[in-house]
Order: C-alpha cells, then sequence, then structure tokens
C-alpha cells in the first residue's frame, strides 16, 4: 500500500514537473525566453558564438536568374557581382539579413506598430503612437497604389525575395542572439516594410511639429516673442546656396518681452505636452548636425573634386548603416551604405560620381483643427459647408502569442490621421506619408554619371527632404535641397494649426524642382550643408520652413575652406573632426567680458580658463567643460520663461543664434530670472552660470586638474538596439563639442553614423567608416571594430574592385556564390 | 548502475538532441527511466542527460568562443557566466529526470499489476 501511494506521488509529480518543465522550455516564464530553445546547446543561444563571421558558402535560390558572387573584404564588406541589377538586389537582401535580420525586423516594427508581437505589451506606448501617426497605414496604402510591374514594386519585391531566401534557409545556428532572448522567430518580409523603413527615417528627419510647439511658445510668452525667438529666417545667415557673402550676414532684431496668454492658451500648453511627450519615442526637436561639402578641382590639391559627407543619425549596435558594393556589368557598380531592408546604396559613389545627404529640416508637417459630427465617436467631418465622411481604421495590438493587448480606432480626413489634442480635433498632413519616389531617386543616383544626371534622378525623392551633395569625375560640383516642399495658402507661413472646415486652409501647391535651394560649380569652388536654413532671403524669402540648426558648423566648414585653396582627401577627413567651434568664437567675448566677478570666485576662475581657451574642443581641454556648463546653465536661466507652471521642462528652446543675438542687448527683459526678486541683466547672468558650472565641474571632477578633461564630458554613448548595456559601448572619447563638425550631442547617443571621404580622379578613391561594424552578431570581430577607429577620427581606404579577381586574395576572408534554382 | 550504463544514456540523450530538438530530453528521459526501473531511474537519467548536453556544449565550444559568449549573455541576462553553464546541464536533468519519473512510475504501477494478476 505504502508503495503503491509513493508511487502514484511520485508519477504525479514527475508528471505535473515534466508539464511545467515542458512549458517552460517551449514557451517560457516572462520574463525569462523559452528555456528549450535558448540552452539547447545544439540549436539553442550558444551557436550564436560559432559562426559569427562571413564563411564560405554555395547555395541556391529559386528567385535568382543567374549565379551571383558575393565576395567579403577583410573589413567584412560584401562585393556583388551579379548579371542583372534585380540578382544584385537579391543578393544585398540576402546578405544584409545574415548579418542584420533582427535590425531589420525591429526597425520594421517600430513603424508598423507591431513591436508588441515582438517584445510584448512593454513596446504599447510606441506602437499606439507609431499607428496613431499613421505611417504603416500610409505606407500599405501607397504600396498598394504601386504599379506592381513598375520599377519601385519591382525593386522591393526581389529584395524581399532575397531576404526570405536567407530566412528560409537560415539553420537554427544562424538565429540571431536577440531571437533568442526574446524567445522569437524571425517574421517573413514583405516588400512593404521597405516602405515602413523609408517612413520611419521621415520621422526621425521631419516629424517635428513647428505648428504645435508654436502655440505653447505663444501661449507663453505672447506671439511677439514667439516670432523673435523662434524666427522664420536664420538670424546668421550663411546658407546652403551661396549668397555673395565672403562670410556670415546677421540679421539681428530686438526680442519683444515675454507676455504670457491667458488660462484657456495655458491650459493648451499642457494638452499639447501630454500627446507629443506621450512617448519617450515620440521625436523632440531633432537632433541635426550632419555635414556634406564639395570641393571643386581648382581648389583641390590633386585638380580632382574631393567631397565629405558624415550624416548624423542614432548611434547604435548594430549600426543603422551597412556597407556594401554592387556591380552589374553595363548597368552599376555603386558602393556606399544602406539602410538595412532599402534595396540599393543611399550614400556613395560610383565609377563617376559620389554623393551625400544632410537632412534639410524644411517644415513639411501641418496641423488642421477639424470639426467633427461627434467628438466621441466621429463619422463625419466639416469641409465647405458639408459633412464628409471620415476614414475610419480599427488597429488592433497583439501580444507574443496573437492575444488583443488593445485596440485603437484611428480617423483621418482627407488631410491625414485625426489626434486630440485639448478638446480638438487635429488632423495632420505630413508629406513623409504620401511619398513613393525615393527608392527610383536612389536607383538613379547610383547610375548618374555626372552631378546633371544626378539632379535629374533626384527628382522624385520627396521626403525627408535632404540637401545632396555630388560631385563627379569631370571636376562638376553641386549641392541641391531635394524634397517636396508645400506651399501654403495666404502668407504661407507653416507655423500656424488652420482652420480645418475650409478647403481653402490646404496646400495650394509645392515648389518648382527648379526653385529648389542650390548650386552647381559655384564661382566660390565649393558648397557645404550643416542643416542650416538653405537660402539667404534676401535671395528667395519664400517660406521653407522655421527655426534652422545654428548655422555654427556651416560657418566653421566654410571658414576652413576659404581658408585652403589646395584641399587634400587628408583636409577633407581632419576637417570632419575639427575640434574648432565658431560658436564658441561667437559666444566667448561676451562670457569673458562680463563684468561683477569680483562677487564670484568661480566666475572669476572660469573666466580665467576661458580667456586662455582657443575655441577647440580638443580632448584635454579644460575650458570646454566650463563653457559647454556655462552654456547649459545660461540657456536653463534666459529661457525660464519657456517652461509651463507645473513643469519641469522648456515647451520648447530658442536656437543659440537667439542667444547670441540677446547677447547685444544687456538690458532686455528675457534677462531676467523668473525665479528671483531682483531683476538680472546679461553680466548677472553669464556671471551666475560660469560660477555654476565651475561648482559643477569642482563637485564632478575635484579641483581643477586632470579630471578637468572634455572627454570626460563629450564622448559619444552607443546603445544597442534593446538597449541591453553589455551589448552597447559607451564612454567612447570623441574629438567633438556642441557646434563642432564632429558635433557632439548632450545623450552622446547621436552623432556622426557614416563618414566618408571620396577623391573623384580617374580612380575614384575613398575612406570611410562608421561607429559599429559590420554584423549584428555581438561575437564577431566586426560587431564593433570600427569603433576605435571612428572614435580617433580616423578612416579606412575602401577596396573598389571592378570584378572578382580585382580583389586581392590576402583582403578576402569569404565568398558566397549565390546560384539559381533549388 | 553502471558508469558504462549512464553514458550509454548520455550518447542517446546527445543523438536525439542532435537529431531532435531539445523536446527529445523529455523523450529520451521517459524511455530512460521505463528501462531504468529498479535502478534510481530519476537521478540516473538526469544525470546521463546533463552529461549529454554537456558533451553537446563541448562540441559546440570547439568551434566557437563560449566562454566569451557566456560572459556576454550571462551580462545581458544578469547571471554569472557559470551559472548558464549549470543550467545547461540542469535543464535536461529536470526534465528528463521527470520524464522518468513518471515513466517509471507508470512501469512499476503496470508491473505491480501484472503480479497481482499472477
Amino acid at each position: 500500500m505504502k508503495k503503491s501511494v509513493a508511487r502514484t506521488l511520485r508519477g504525479s509529480l514527475g508528471a505535473t514537473a515534466l508539464g511545467a518543465l515542458a512549458w517552460a522550455g517551449a514557451f517560457g516564464v516572462s520574463p525569462v525566453p523559452p528555456l528549450g530553445n535558448l540552452l539547447d546547446p545544439v540549436r539553442g543561444v550558444w551557436q550564436v558564438a560559432v559562426t559569427p563571421d562571413p564563411v564560405d558558402l554555395n547555395t541556391k535560390i529559386s528567385s535568382l536568374d543567374g549565379p551571383v558572387r558575393v565576395v567579403f573584404d577583410d573589413r567584412a564588406v560584401p562585393h556583388i557581382f551579379a548579371a542583372t541589377t534585380a540578382d544584385a538586389v537579391r543578393a544585398l537582401g540576402y546578405i544584409v539579413a545574415r548579418d542584420r535580420l533582427f535590425q531589420m525586423e525591429l526597425q520594421t516594427r517600430a513603424t508598423a506598430g507591431t513591436l508588441t508581437e515582438l517584445v510584448g505589451r512593454a513596446a504599447l506606448g510606441i506602437d499606439q503612437n507609431a499607428r496613431r501617426l499613421g505611417m504603416a497605414a500610409s505606407a500599405e496604402r501607397m504600396f498598394g497604389e504601386l504599379d506592381p510591374t513598375g520599377f519601385t514594386r519591382t525593386r522591393l519585391d526581389e529584395y524581399a525575395e532575397g531576404v526570405n531566401a536567407w530566412i528560409d534557409e537560415m539553420p537554427d545556428t544562424e538565429l540571431p542572439l536577440e531571437y533568442h532572448l526574446l524567445g522569437s522567430a524571425p517574421a517573413r518580409w514583405e516588400a512593404v516594410h521597405t516602405a515602413f523603413l523609408l517612413r520611419q527615417m521621415g520621422l526621425t528627419l521631419a516629424g517635428y511639429a513647428h505648428d504645435l510647439r508654436r502655440e505653447q511658445v505663444i501661449a507663453l510668452v505672447g506671439e511677439d516673442a514667439a516670432a523673435a525667438l523662434f524666427p522664420v529666417h536664420s538670424l546668421l545667415q550663411e546658407p546652403i546656396q551661396p549668397n555673395g557673402e565672403d562670410g556670415p550676414r546677421y540679421d539681428l532684431a530686438p526680442i519683444p518681452p515675454p507676455v504670457p496668454g491667458g488660462p484657456a492658451e495655458l491650459a493648451a500648453v499642457g494638452a499639447i505636452n501630454a500627446m507629443l511627450f506621450a512617448d519617450p519615442s515620440v521625436p523632440d526637436r531633432p537632433v541635426e548636425a550632419s555635414n556634406n561639402w564639395v570641393v571643386a578641382g581648382s581648389r583641390t590639391e590633386s585638380g580632382n573634386a574631393l567631397l565629405a559627407g558624415d550624416p548624423h543619425l542614432d548611434l547604435t549596435l548594430p549600426s543603422i548603416w551597412y556597407e556594401a558594393h554592387m556591380v552589374v556589368p553595363g548597368e552599376i557598380d555603386v558602393y556606399g551604405v544602406t539602410f538595412p531592408g532599402v534595396p540599393g546604396i543611399v550614400i556613395g559613389f560610383n565609377r563617376n560620381l559620389s554623393w551625400s545627404f544632410t537632412n534639410t529640416g524644411a517644415d513639411v508637417m501641418d496641423f488642421y483643427d477639424e470639426s467633427l459630427d461627434d467628438p466621441e465617436r466621429p463619422t463625419r467631418y466639416m469641409l465647405d459647408g458639408q459633412w464628409r465622411d471620415l476614414d475610419v481604421r480599427v488597429e488592433r495590438y497583439l501580444g507574443k502569442r496573437g492575444n488583443v493587448l488593445a485596440e485603437d480606432t484611428i480617423y483621418s480626413t482627407h488631410r491625414g490621421p485625426i489626434r486630440q489634442v485639448g478638446g480638438r480635433s487635429l488632423s495632420m498632413r505630413w508629406t513623409v506619408l504620401e511619398t513613393a519616389g525615393e527608392i527610383l531617386a536612389l536607383d538613379g543616383v547610383s547610375r548618374a554619371t555626372n552631378v546633371g544626371e544626378w539632379r535629374t534622378a533626384m527628382r522624385t525623392f520627396r521626403a525627408p527632404a535632404q540637401n545632396g551633395v555630388a560631385a563627379d569625375t569631370d571636376g562638376n560640383i553641386s549641392l541641391y535641397s531635394f524634397g517636396w516642399y508645400p506651399v501654403r495658402p495666404d502668407d504661407g507661413n507653416g507655423l500656424v494649426v488652420r482652420d480645418g472646415t475650409t478647403s481653402e486652409s490646404d496646400w495650394t501647391g509645392e515648389w518648382e524642382f527648379l526653385a529648389y535651394p542650390g548650386a552647381v560649380n559655384p564661382e566660390q569652388g565649393f558648397l557645404a550643408s550643416a542643416n542650416q536654413e538653405p537660402v539667404d532671403p534676401g535671395t528667395n524669402p519664400t517660406f521653407l520652413g522655421a527655426d534652422w540648426t545654428s548655422p555654427w558648423r556651416a560657418i566653421r566648414i566654410n571658414q576652413l575652406l576659404r581658408a585652403n585653396d589646395s584641399v587634400t582627401a587628408e583636409d577633407m577627413r581632419a576637417y570632419q573632426t575639427d575640434p574648432g567651434s565658431a560658436r564658441a568664437e561667437f559666444f566667448l567675448p561676451f562670457l569673458t567680458e562680463a563684468g561683477a566677478y569680483g562677487e564670484n570666485e568661480n566666475a572669476a576662475r572660469a573666466r580665467t580658463l576661458l580667456r586662455e581657451w582657443d575655441g577647440r574642443y580638443t580632448p584635454d581641454s579644460k575650458a570646454a567643460v566650463v563653457f559647454e556648463w556655462t552654456m547649459d546653465r545660461l540657456t536653463a536661466l534666459t529661457w525660464d520663461e519657456l517652461i509651463a507652471d507645473g513643469d519641469s521642462r522648456r515647451v520648447d528652446t530658442p536656437g543659440d543664434v537667439l542667444l547670441w543675438s540677446l547677447m547685444h542687448d544687456s538690458d532686455n527683459q528675457w534677462w531676467d530670472n523668473k525665479e528671483t526678486q531682483e531683476i538680472e541683466n546679461r553680466d548677472q547672468l553669464i556671471v551666475r552660470a560660469m560660477g555654476w558650472a565651475y561648482a559643477d565641474a569642482v563637485a564632478r571632477y575635484g579641483e581643477i586638474g586632470e579630471g578637468w578633461r572634455w572627454e570626460n564630458v563629450g564622448h559619444a554613448n552607443i546603445e544597442h538596439l534593446i538597449r541591453a548595456p553589455p551589448l552597447s559601448r559607451f564612454g567612447i572619447p570623441v574629438q567633438a563639442g556642441i557646434g563642432t563638425l564632429g558635433a557632439w550631442s548632450r545623450s552622446g547617443k547621436h552623432g556622426p553614423s557614416w563618414r566618408m571621404v571620396v577623391e573623384m580622379g580617374s580612380e575614384v578613391r575613398a575612406q570611410v567608416t562608421y561607429p559599429g561594424g559590420q554584423s549584428g552578431n555581438p561575437m564577431s570581430l566586426f560587431y564593433d571594430d570600427r569603433i576605435q577607429q571612428w572614435s580617433n577620427g580616423q578612416l579606412d581606404e575602401v577596396l573598389f574592385p571592378r570584378t572578382p579577381d580585382d580583389l586581392p586574395r590576402e583582403r578576402t576572408i569569404a565568398t558566397v556564390l549565390l546560384e539559381a534554382g533549388r | 548502475m553502471s558508469v558504462k550504463l549512464i553514458l550509454s544514456w548520455a550518447i542517446a540523450f546527445v543523438v536525439g538532441s542532435l537529431l531532435f530538438e531539445w523536446y527529445s530530453v523529455a523523450a529520451v528521459g521517459g524511455v530512460c527511466g521505463w528501462f531504468l526501473i529498479g535502478r534510481k531511474p530519476i537521478i540516473n537519467t538526469a544525470v546521463a542527460a546533463s552529461i549529454g548536453w554537456w558533451v553537446l556544449l563541448i562540441g559546440t565550444a570547439t568551434r566557437g568562443e563560449v566562454g566569451k559568449f557566456a560572459a556576454t549573455l550571462g551580462a545581458v541576462m544578469g547571471l554569472a557566466p557559470v551559472v548558464l553553464f549549470l543550467l545547461v546541464g540542469i535543464f535536461p536533468a529536470l526534465l528528463a529526470g521527470s520524464a522518468a519519473a513518471l515513466t517509471s512510475a507508470v512501469r512499476e504501477w503496470q508491473e505491480a499489476r501484472r503480479t497481482e494478476a499472477v
């Protein structure tokens, strides 16, 4: 009897434990991923350690028309040799998926608003925001409208075939680490996913709601002050399109005192904040810090045109970029970087042309105050005195196992999706949601043989608007701001929320292509863009945007290029990490000459440091630490009126150019800090800011000494996509500050995502790098191998072979032969 | 039970895991428990399963930097690398052991029924 009980008990416990372990093995117990697949030494996570680097491979892909040879050089860059462009694109999809599959899926889901299906409920807020912006819906709509046999659709399909060929044949042993950790499997790649990625880039670069911010600022300080603080045209003009000046031109104007609005206006500030800051993934003001410039042969030592480009984006591991070379004899021979998920080279060069981009920052997002038939459950909206049906879309957010986590109903007018903001129903029109020509443009650029063809190819590039720079082997240089620039009714102002009940509020057209700001072969022999206002309003005052990025970098690069009439590729490389700062040059005289130091010893010490400073953000600079922290303190003290009651952060921050402009008016009311009883002037605030900054530095690094090094403040933090610190690389030294060409960002998470210098001689020579590596596998030699080089400001000379045999054998690490068939 | 027998079963776990997925451990464990009746089926099955997976892990280690990877993975998961190695043995041990507990009990019950019938 006893034995029987023991047996039953053992059997029952065994069955229960077996069931529980099988469950844990198959499904995991949140947050622990499925243990079976994770720990399995044959197919589990351990395999990540086995094949981290490219290896020789010979495989068949059914969609190929012919064989494709992919040779990886010793920088893990694939050189793809195919007989047709279609096969080259398929191979690109296959290879990029092999190295970056998880990144491709994560970024796609971020736009589609389906992250919850991969990571669970934690991503619900991010997904809701993505869908409410209408990014995926618009991408699907545009994709559905593409001609199935047309160029763009065909390219996207070919790329998807390549990606899915890898997903289909990927052995368990190649599953990326992140899937193991999340207990997920890769989803198939749909052709529309590329459109999602381009929308995501649009959000990053052109997702700024000027109109709503402007409403907040007006409520807090009044219309006149708002217009002065966030002017339509930059006060400091160093435009992309040369304006005939030899240096920056000033348009300084007095800044009216703050006049707060009434209770209703102030209440709206909170409502807009609630919408704009509802989710931390919603971009605040875009951090714009990209540079590109070209120098004509007349000003270079070799006589060849030179091009430099360093687009600044989020610094992540793996990098946002993937480097590749595609060769199709007689069709394309293009080298550069692609976004994983995009079927072509985005920035790069071919045998005749090189090109790069910076963000234009034009205002391409407008809001309209709509009148709905029922604010709670609307079905129609009023337009020109008649009710029109709303487009209604029900969004379901699914969990990892397909369970419904939440539902949303998204309403749209003919302008775009509606969001509720403080009792108002605001529809949004945004160029990013209405474009599909970018793939065609990038393909055309890859094939262009001179700057004229390049410009023509860029005609279909609509969003996000970009300042494209190009140089060719004939010695031509060019720079144009390409994109869809809306023309608004009335005064053309894009900074107001317009009445949605009338179609007279709608965009009336767009800028003519030939009117885009830019230049070809200017007399000055060089062209540069650094996100500054593209065209001097003295040349063309038409509204293009507002509140432009301060032109410090533009001023600096133009200073350097004006001063050198024999530029070399090495000079171009050095300029990309030049520590000089026009911003420091402009502010230092005010900081070092401010009076009333006697009352503040720390400020006096800071002044001594700053007086001896050359304005260069070198890694060992002590003064740079004090200067930057002084600027932070001064900004906070000066613009305190832009913080709403009960909040802790400014609704918006005027550019440094405004602060510099205010410096010329020492008793302006804006200098007064509302937290104190006394009425402060400029010098009092400067002294206070410098004193605090010095004290901050002492508190952080001790008394002045070796610890006071700029590199301790100004470093890069390159975060892994799943934000796992062990997979991230923090505290990377950089020779850059705010406003220098290297353009350090305060978080360190934004910076030069790709650096390229190209010399357009009879044989094109290029040097490149980016902060990361080709592989998404943290165990790979090529996961983060370029970070040190990037940190040092060094570049790699690339291999640019015409045929596979041109690649030196000793610099080849693997060959992948893809053949047609099963 | 002899070491040889445990190693034989360990080989069965290795083969099962190579041919099928991780859940083969439960199946092999069940078979093991069935045949090891009266010879400490749970413990011996668990030991054999652990040995099997550690052998497989050693095999993986010959082809990749498993130690370095364990350090990275452990840091991501907030675990010491050694814990990860232990888990590679503990998980199949528990899985196979529980399967063996079930099947050995079933077989004992069956045999008891047969004895009672005789």
